[in-house]
């Protein structure tokens, strides 16, 4: 099927390294003293490009560890059920130096079905988060946890407790984990006892092309200050070149950049793509609509932050029904809810089997109003109910 | 795919994006206005054979519903056989035209009306059912629920509404079948009933006729996969053919608000006529179409 547009690979955990500050500091280095002795030779305008142009390759060494390595692959893709706590859209700015701009991701994290927002994992396990048996004992201690957690067999909330705590397959990297907490005004008071700042919600990235954007243009920009040290070797006018071309460049940096932290996730054109949802936390009262979703995203732990597992890119997400956020809050999920989400796998299943676009392909499946209207007469091409099947 | 292809296709995808951005700037929608939000979202397109929405594209319709089905038993019946305080069994034909999004539990409501056009619904009863997306087993899905029918005998028309939880066209998710048969006793009598339950003043109503069928289809065999040739829809539908005369009494109405009055059709055939003829009346008010019947003319 038709997913929405990545720009991330995730690395495995034995694959994936640290932010490689070493090797942009080595550029750095590099560009600076290059600039520094071509200032003591009087050769300011091929010092200033080449110095530029190391820059420009330190920041792509970010980007594309922020792009390739970053995120740890967890093991596939999953979905997700339940409602959108909060909302994260990106952050657009004129400003090229507010690197954090250029992840124009959009983002929002997920309450989980059958959790309500002041649910939390014990501070017991927390502490113990990374340790092989953190898990076995969490279940355990399941049945003895309410009212930190909902008083559900741990078996029915197992799927969704594994999603958001850490994983073994990538202990033994040392990295941090923090979850993610509820706003201030969702807080208990008084606070449960034993309770932790990691609440049930399942972190989701809709990725956006800044970054990939950004790497690009430092690319292009790399090759003109590669360009203009060059240049500044021919006699009389080969400075005056490298200073206009340097110039240049960095005025495309200046407009460009902050352009491109307008480019942002948007839904693509046509294919269904759109729409609008109700998150809870913005939700009108406790008779305020919330919308309930269907998320199916690449599992995957992000190295960049403190530390929590989410969907990363998210594929798609689908609506599937309502509540209100008094409901929600006081743990009253609608009852299906984890039933469809079991038929929706079952129906993605055969959706993203590799013959569906050649069966969706079929002459008796290119109509576009009605198939009796605008489609063509095949062996199915509208069946007629059989009454075994459809009276019961 | 090379990294120097990979790069220079994401150089191209970014001087593109910066001169639309450039040229369209002030345009561009907030994100955080969430509209829409969030961009992942995706949506399915359940529907069926629905007048209204074909009649909003401008194409012919027949209030012979394709979609909708009674059957008494396992027999399919039409709606003009229909016998009072006797059970039956609806069944309505799902589509989707989406290849991406099904819909588990979709809503479907079936409702009943007496014979005619703006009149006031009836429910009958509401179900669910999971339908798949186009081209896949599981669409069309059937939706099926029992009815009995009122104890006064008369000739009933019944109308689906598909409630899905999200949808990209709210349209396509409304239709019904309102269908008579008569023999031509010289002439075929018809009667129904219009009413005004929408407005909150008068409604002035006059009809429209045609003799608009769906066409038989074309055979896929001629088509190769992937072939997105559309049959041209037509947008006219066939006038009454000559020597037939269709006489409504009264031909216009004013309605009061809640008003129903009953109409009078007499329907003449071609001397020598044999077979089948659907005549298709359409009601309409100041402002669109509001609903029609199809009463077909059999002749052995």
């Amino acid at each position: 099927m038709d997913w929405f547009p990545s720009y991330t690979q995730c690395s495995s955990p034995s694959g994936w390294y640290k932010v490689p500050a070493w090797a942009m500091a080595l550029l750095g280095t590099v560009g600076l003293a290059g600039l520094f002795l071509a200032g003591l030779a009087g050769a300011w305008a091929p010092g200033v490009a080449a110095f530029l142009a190391t820059a420009c390759l330190a920041a792509i060494t970010f980007c594309t560890w922020w792009l390739n390595v970053r995120l740890i692959c967890l093991g596939g893709d999953h979905s997700a059920v339940g409602a959108i706590y909060h909302l994260e859209p990106p952050d657009p700015t004129w400003n090229p130096f507010a690197f954090g701009s250029y992840d124009t991701d959009y983002s929002f994290n997920l309450l989980l079905w059958q959790f309500i927002p002041k649910h939390a994992l014990p501070a017991s396990f927390v502490g113990t988060q990374w340790s092989a048996a953190a898990a076995g004992k969490l279940a355990s201690d399941w049945p003895t946890l309410p009212p930190l957690t909902p008083n559900l067999p741990f078996a029915t909330v197992q799927t969704e407790v594994e999603r958001i705590i850490p994983q073994q397959s990538m202990a033994s990297l040392n990295l941090k984990f923090v979850g993610q907490n509820i706003e201030d005004a969702d807080q208990p008071t008084p606070a449960i006892p034993g309770g932790s700042s990691q609440h049930f919600l399942l972190h989701c990235e809709i990725e956006g092309p800044g970054m990939r954007d950004l790497r690009t243009l430092l690319w292009v920009l790399f090759g003109v200050f590669v360009a203009a040290a060059a240049l500044s070797a021919i006699p009389v006018i080969g400075s005056a070149l490298a200073w206009i071309l340097s110039i240049l460049a960095f005025l495309a940096f200046l407009i460009g950049g902050g352009a491109i932290t307008h480019d942002d996730a948007s839904p693509p054109t046509g294919g269904g793509w759109g729409g609008s949802f109700n998150p809870y936390d913005t939700a009108d009262g406790p008779n305020g609509k919330v919308d309930l979703a269907y998320v199916y995203g690449r599992w995957v732990y992000d190295s960049l932050h403190d530390g929590w597992n989410e969907l990363h890119p998210l594929h798609f997400m689908i609506k599937i029904g309502d509540a209100t956020k008094g409901d929600l809050g006081n743990g009253n999920w609608p009852g299906d809810v984890g039933d469809k989400q079991k038929r929706y796998d079952g129906l993605y299943t055969g959706i993203n089997a590799p013959d569906t676009p050649g069966k969706q392909a079929q002459p008796g499946n290119q109509w576009n109003v009605h198939p009796l209207l605008d489609g063509c007469e095949g062996d199915d091409s509208h069946p007629e109910p059989d009454p075994d099947e459809v009276i019961k | 795919m090379t990294i120097l292809a990979r790069f220079f296709r994401d150089l191209l995808r970014l001087i593109l994006f910066l001169l639309r951005y450039f040229l369209r700037r002030g345009s561009d929608p907030d994100p955080r206005r969430c509209r829409p939000c969030p961009p992942a979202l995706k949506r399915p397109d359940p529907f069926l054979y629905s007048q209204y929405y074909l009649m909003h594209l401008g194409i012919p319709v027949t209030w012979d519903n394709p979609d909708i089905y009674i059957f008494e038993g396992n027999t399919a019946v039409d709606p003009h056989n229909l016998e009072p305080s006797t059970d039956y069994t609806l069944v309505a034909r799902i589509w989707n035209n989406s290849t991406d999004v099904p819909v588990v539990d979709l809503g479907v409501v079936f409702t009943y009306l007496s014979f005619g056009m703006g009149v006031q619904s009836h429910a009958i009863a509401a179900t669910k059912t999971d339908l798949n997306v186009k081209g896949l087993p599981g669409c069309p899905a059937f939706a099926a629920v029992p009815w009995k029918t009122p104890p006064m005998a008369g000739h009933y028309c019944v109308q689906v509404l598909l409630e899905p939880p999200d949808d990209s066209n709210w349209l396509n998710n409304l239709g019904q079948r309102n269908m008579d048969v008569a023999q031509p006793a010289s002439p075929a009598t018809f009667e129904f009933d219009v009413g005004n339950h929408a407005l909150p003043r008068p409604r002035r109503v006059h009809f429209t006729v045609d003799t608009y069928a769906i066409p038989p289809l074309p055979p896929c065999d001629d088509r190769p996969p992937n072939d997105v040739r559309l049959r041209e829809l037509k947008r006219s539908a066939p006038h009454i053919p000559e020597g037939w005369t269709v006489q409504l009494t009264p031909s216009e109405l004013v309605l009061a608000p809640g008003e129903e009055k009953t109409v009078k059709a007499e329907i003449t055939p071609s001397p020598g006529f044999a077979g089948r003829m659907p005549i298709n009346v359409h009601a309409l008010d100041d402002a669109a179409c509001f609903g029609g019947v199809t009463l077909v003319v059999e002749a052995p």
